[in-house]
């Protein structure tokens, strides 16, 4: 649930009857200490109802002015309204790991993509790539190789070599696993490929 | 066998080199030369190292201009690559210092990492190219190469003195060899082993795995001690192939 932000809406009443106005005059004027108040402005001045003319001196904004004269109250709630997209992965995941191994333009097969992109943090790094490659296959981005690398254990059939087919960008297609059947979200392009 | 990496004292060379470049004193200076022959795990350091820190990876090609050169950047960057040379040079800068940036929020390392850069260290106008963007952006250019570039680099003094580190990739040693066996084998390997593998591989990373699927093959099927698969046990057999000759190496009988 969002509050109202009481300080900054005060300080932009006061700005918006005097502008531009110092940092001891809205300390005398507020009774509140500078710090406090300088604080509270960084973050009127973050939603561009402020500007700083220099160091302790501000001003109100055309868009604070047009706020005021809505009767807007600053929360602290959402600024705007969710646009509903999903934020992009920003962290270097597994899959995004993967994914930069793959974008590099060689062949690879499983075994080459889990020495070049797991650390020591990955859970069941193994199982994981195989199942993301496995689902990038069927979503069409891998393309496999006729040849197989060898494996090393008595019996082994080896291991299938692919090369990327679909390279759209710097951000990993992401395994939705819930749908049926399992889908590929490319953020890049914002496409979905179902894996069948 | 198993699939992970290995820090060889290469892979921790090239770490060290990195943090220096990180810690130069003069902005300009951001090139790092890696090199070393062929089978020492170039590839393999620099694949891991732009895979965790998401870096622009390129492979240069023999015939490449100066062009070609900013179009594949630009590729790779999935940006269409404009007509004028100017406006891909242009386009090339905007995107890149965007993409080094976000690296920094995210406290990432970013680099432009050319491998088989012995294609292109003898010609000007690519390393100029090479040498503005790395100017421009204050962007660490790594080039990979098998010694040439080196040797090329001294024909453009202008170049040679923005290279901040030079890391040469030598052969393992029996260190080195002890950590792929522990690492990679699956079963236990007795240290005279170890020593011969080292040995006969001549201490080239590609030879010793080569020759850990052998001995990790012949060990699964034998009832190993408590001192591993050694020397004894593998006599007569074979453990890989010679690189010069092309001959099989095997374990001798008789030492």
């Amino acid at each position: 649930m969002s509050g109202t932000a009481d300080l900054q809406n005060s300080i932009l009443a006061h700005l918006s009857n005097t502008s531009p106005m110092r940092l001891a005059q809205l300390e005398h004027t507020l009774g509140r200490a500078g710090n406090v108040i300088t604080q509270a402005m960084c973050k009127i001045i973050r939603r561009g109802f402020v500007d700083r003319l220099e160091a302790g001196l501000y001003a109100i904004t055309n868009a604070g002015l047009q706020f005021i004269k809505e009767g807007g109250q600053i929360t602290s709630g959402p600024r705007e309204k969710h646009s509903g997209n999903r934020r992009p992965n920003r962290r270097m995941s597994l899959g995004q790991r993967v994914w930069n191994v793959m974008r590099m333009g060689d062949a690879f097969d499983v075994p080459s993509l889990v020495a070049a992109a797991q650390n020591t943090t990955d859970k069941a790094p193994q199982n994981n790539i195989q199942r993301y490659v496995r689902h990038l296959v069927k979503a069409g981005y891998l393309h496999p190789l006729p040849t197989r690398t060898k494996g090393t254990r008595p019996g082994s059939n080896g291991f299938s070599r692919y090369r990327l087919a679909r390279d759209t960008g710097d951000t990993a297609p992401t395994l939705r696993l819930r749908s049926n059947p399992v889908e590929v979200f490319d953020q890049n392009t914002k496409e979905v490929f179902p894996c069948v | 066998m198993r699939t992970q990496f290995v820090n060889t004292s290469n892979s921790k060379a090239f770490d060290k080199a990195m943090v220096a470049l990180g810690k130069r004193g003069a902005s300009e200076a951001c090139l790092l030369v890696v090199d070393g022959i062929p089978g020492l795990g170039k590839t393999t350091t620099l694949n891991r190292w732009v895979a965790q820190n998401g870096c622009l990876y390129l492979r240069a090609k023999k015939t490449w201009s100066a062009s070609w050169f900013m179009k594949e950047v630009l590729n790779k960057l999935r940006v269409e690559p404009p007509h004028s040379k100017e406006k891909k040079f242009g386009a090339i800068l905007q995107e890149l210092g965007a993409r080094q940036a976000k690296a920094v929020r995210e406290g990432r390392q970013f680099a432009l990492v050319i491998d088989e850069a012995d294609h292109i260290s003898n010609r000007p106008e690519i390393m100029e190219t090479a040498r503005d963007i790395a100017d421009m952006l204050e962007l660490p250019v790594i080039l990979i190469g098998m010694g040439k570039v080196r040797d090329h680099l001294t024909r453009f003094p202008q170049m040679a003195s923005r290279v901040s580190q030079f890391v040469r990739f030598e052969k393992a040693n029996l260190d080195d060899v002890t950590k792929f066996v522990d690492a990679l084998c699956e079963i236990k390997v007795a240290p005279d082993l170890v020593k011969f593998i080292h040995q006969a591989s001549d201490g080239m990373n590609r030879e010793v795995i080569e020759a850990i699927a052998t001995v990790e093959r012949f060990g699964r099927m034998q009832d190993l001690g408590e001192g591993g698969l050694s020397m004894c046990d593998m006599a007569g057999e074979m453990l890989m192939n010679d690189r010069r000759s092309g001959e099989p190496i095997f374990v001798p009988e008789v030492i």
